[in-house]
């Protein structure tokens, strides 16, 4: 088989490596950053950590190097030595079966002088580091960064926060005025905005957050099912209120076909859309969901993919999908364009895990039960787990009192400290009684 | 036992073993010890994709089921009826809605023709009896000649004897009952006799409806053609086709005499909120229940 990353027209050493590290197929974000890093153009990514990016300017900025030159042609930052470890790592995988290709990493806690030693014999094609560290390099006198046509800034906004924006400021500063820029970040900051103005003049702005972010206008409840009808329950919390257009999302093409006669039989209009549903009758279902023919869509993950239509005010998950991604897709059919939107998860015992795994992701539940046809709070799955003992507030004088009592350990000490509380609660009690009375015997006066 | 093990929704998510241990306490306490409990099997009943796991209990001849006892459930027809109820029973007299405690319970799987009395049943091949002996030594030459009688007519569903009838059970079993010319009274003598009961309406109206608010087991809406046996929730045999009535502890009677193809009016029947009035006693049809209560 073919690797697919041939298509970006790369030196054969590259895509030797990407076929040593498995990887054949681009994802989304590297289709999108390789081809405009390749024609030598400014980027600003705002991504998350995880979505590929590592490989997506890796790969193109490796290409570009020239070897046979003996200077610095790369500058790549990050906040933190792991994820300048796990730059290198990346990069010196990549570059494995060209060995004439240099790689140095420059982190602090290093031996500095050692590596300016090295430097003033030879310079490396591809710098990778922290800023403090490189920047020391470069004022020492030992980095030749004039040289450098590319300078990548990964996990912006982190750098910021750690303050390290002035030491790259100056790393940028020494670099020629034509340096191809790329600047990654999994959010833009205000902060962040000068900087960007000041070194970047016609970047492409590339979003490469993945698609299926829940959006903030969705309430997640959890519903858990608990030995209920789960049929029944879907019934009933899909006529709790009335809704706009409707989705419940099975596991199983056998569930959707059982969950639709249970809901048909209870007189909902109910559509159903699954892998085994024809392709023109699932097109004539589509079209009649879009001219809201029907109020209600039994669906399947696979199937829904399609769907992408305005206005769903409820996401019934009736099981919880095998792949969290899965539910990101599910849940996000609701609250688009800024509009409300429900989704309702339904878990039964022994699912807690999978629910776990969900709130992992960041994803807020807020649990529910349903009680005489409303949905109410219900209760915290980890209550016991937050659960505090209960604790009485105890005054200074008992507190001073349990301490030197426990340290004499006189007989019946236990019982004496509790006749002593006793006492103090009674005589606070009545001292509150006798305050009320007062104030109301004043409140009473004034009347007259 | 813990009480609330026995009621829904907690019985849903008892593991097996607990559920054997269970059923297995409530046949030694809540039968008579008259009967003996010939054999006990773990069902599971789906229900359009849910599954419902209960036991049966073989007592006297009757597969007995265990229904986990409800709280709060909604029983009987709104007023006025919902307009997706209305097409199905609005001409029909209808049970009120009410909220109600049903407890746990031991329910035949079948209702019985009011005339006959079953007391066990009998094994083909062995010709051994299991069930309420008492009862069977004086009939016994009956029900063995009635098995002759079956025998050379290849096996039938239903033979009847000198004041015995045999319904063919399974493959090697006949279920004997005692064809008894009795009254209302002499049926619930009989019943009590062995601790059973007749059911109560609103015990009547959750095991046939499962404690779902809709019009009938089905739904709200019935499937065309109607089958032969109408689904229930908690996978008792509910044939379409019916003689009769069926008794209630009450005086009125739920359901009434159907026979397939129904009529547009006849359909009100299948609900289980549906009274008839007075019900002939000797075309209807009765189902014991052991009622389980721990207080």
């Amino acid at each position: 088989m073919s690797n697919q990353f041939s298509q970006f027209a790369l030196q054969p050493f590259i895509l030797q490596g990407l076929t040593a590290a498995g990887i054949t197929t681009p994802t989304p974000v590297q289709q999108q950053v390789i081809p405009v890093v390749l024609r030598g153009q400014s980027v600003v990514g705002q991504s998350q950590t995880g979505s590929g990016k590592t490989h997506a300017f890796m790969v193109p900025l490796l290409n570009n190097v020239d070897v046979t030159k003996q200077t610095v042609q790369v500058i790549i930052t990050a906040p933190s030595r792991e994820l300048a470890e796990q730059l290198y790592q990346v990069a010196t995988q990549l570059a494995e079966a060209e060995p004439a290709l240099r790689i140095h990493r420059y982190v602090g806690g290093t031996d500095k002088a050692r590596q300016v030693e090295k430097l003033r014999h030879q310079q490396p094609h591809v710098v990778i580091g922290t800023p403090g560290r490189i920047l020391d390099l470069i004022q020492a006198g030992a980095l030749a960064s004039h040289t450098a046509h590319a300078f990548v800034v990964d996990e912006a906004d982190m750098t910021l926060d750690l303050g390290f924006l002035p030491a790259i400021d100056q790393i940028a500063a020494t670099l020629p005025k034509q340096v191809q820029m790329l600047v990654f970040s999994a959010t833009i900051p205000q902060k962040l905005q000068p900087f960007l103005k000041k070194y970047l003049a016609n970047p492409e702005m590339i979003e490469l957050a993945p698609s299926h972010v829940v959006p903030a206008t969705v309430t997640n409840l959890l519903v858990a099912v608990n030995g209920q009808d789960k049929n029944q329950l879907i019934y009933r919390l899909l006529t709790v209120g009335e809704q706009f257009l409707a989705l419940v999302f099975v596991n199983t093409k056998a569930s959707a076909d059982h969950l639709t006669t249970y809901l048909k039989a209870q007189g909902l209009r109910v559509a159903k859309i699954h892998g085994d549903v024809p392709p023109r009758e699932r097109k004539r279902v589509m079209k009649d969901v879009m001219d809201l023919k029907y109020q209600y869509v039994v669906a399947t993950d696979l199937a829904a993919r399609g769907i992408d239509i305005e206005g769903i005010s409820l996401v019934i998950n009736a099981e919880i999908p095998r792949d969290p991604d899965f539910f990101m897709h599910r849940v996000g059919r609701t609250g688009r364009n800024g509009l409300a939107g429900t989704a309702i998860t339904l878990y039964e015992p022994g699912q807690e895990a999978q629910v776990g795994e969900l709130e992992h992701l960041g994803i807020h539940f807020i649990p529910k039960r349903l009680k005489n046809g409303e949905l109410v709070d219900g209760v915290d799955r980890n209550r016991r787990e937050h659960r505090q003992g209960q604790q009485t507030p105890q005054s200074l004088k008992i507190r001073g009192m349990v301490k030197k009592e426990q340290k004499k350990r006189k007989p019946g000490y236990k019982k004496k400290i509790k006749k002593a509380a006793e006492k103090e609660a009674w005589f606070n009690r009545r001292v509150a009684k006798r305050t009320e009375l007062r104030a109301s015997r004043k409140a009473h006066k004034q009347d007259y | 036992m813990v009480q609330a093990d026995l009621w829904w929704p907690t019985w849903q998510t008892l593991p097996w073993k607990r559920q054997a241990l269970l059923i297995h306490q409530i046949s030694r306490y809540f039968l008579s010890p008259l009967l003996a409990v010939d054999d006990t099997v773990r069902v599971n009943v789906t229900y359009f994709g849910q599954t419902f796991t209960t036991y049966d209990l073989l007592c006297g001849g009757e597969w007995l089921r265990f229904i986990p006892g409800a709280r709060h459930v909604l029983l009987g027809a709104p007023t006025p009826l919902p307009t997706a109820w209305q097409a199905l029973l609005g001409a029909a007299t209808l049970s009120p809605q009410t909220a109600v405690d049903v407890s746990p319970m031991l329910v035949a799987r079948k209702a019985v023709p009011s005339l006959e009395q079953v007391i066990g049943r009998i094994d083909l091949t062995t010709q051994r009896f299991s069930g309420d002996h008492f009862t069977y030594v004086p009939v016994k030459p009956a029900v063995l000649a009635a098995l002759q009688q079956a025998g050379e007519q290849n096996w039938p569903a239903t033979v009847s004897g000198q004041g015995v009838s045999l319904h063919r059970q399974s493959d090697h079993h006949y279920q004997v009952a005692i064809r008894q010319d009795w009254q209302r009274p002499g049926l619930i003598h009989g019943l009590h006799r062995y601790g059973f009961d007749l059911l109560t309406e609103h015990q009547y109206e959750y095991v046939m409806s499962g404690g779902l608010a809709q019009a009938t087991p089905w739904g709200n809406t019935l499937p065309a053609p109607l089958p032969r046996y109408v689904p229930n929730r908690f996978g008792l045999t509910v044939p379409v086709a019916r003689a009769g009535s069926e008794l209630i502890a009450e005086e009125w009677g739920k359901s009434t005499a159907l026979q397939p193809p129904l009529a547009a009016a006849q359909v009100a029947a299948l609900s289980p909120w549906f009274r008839t009035p007075a019900p002939a006693f000797a075309t209807s049809t009765y189902r014991k229940v052991a009622v389980i209560r721990l207080d």
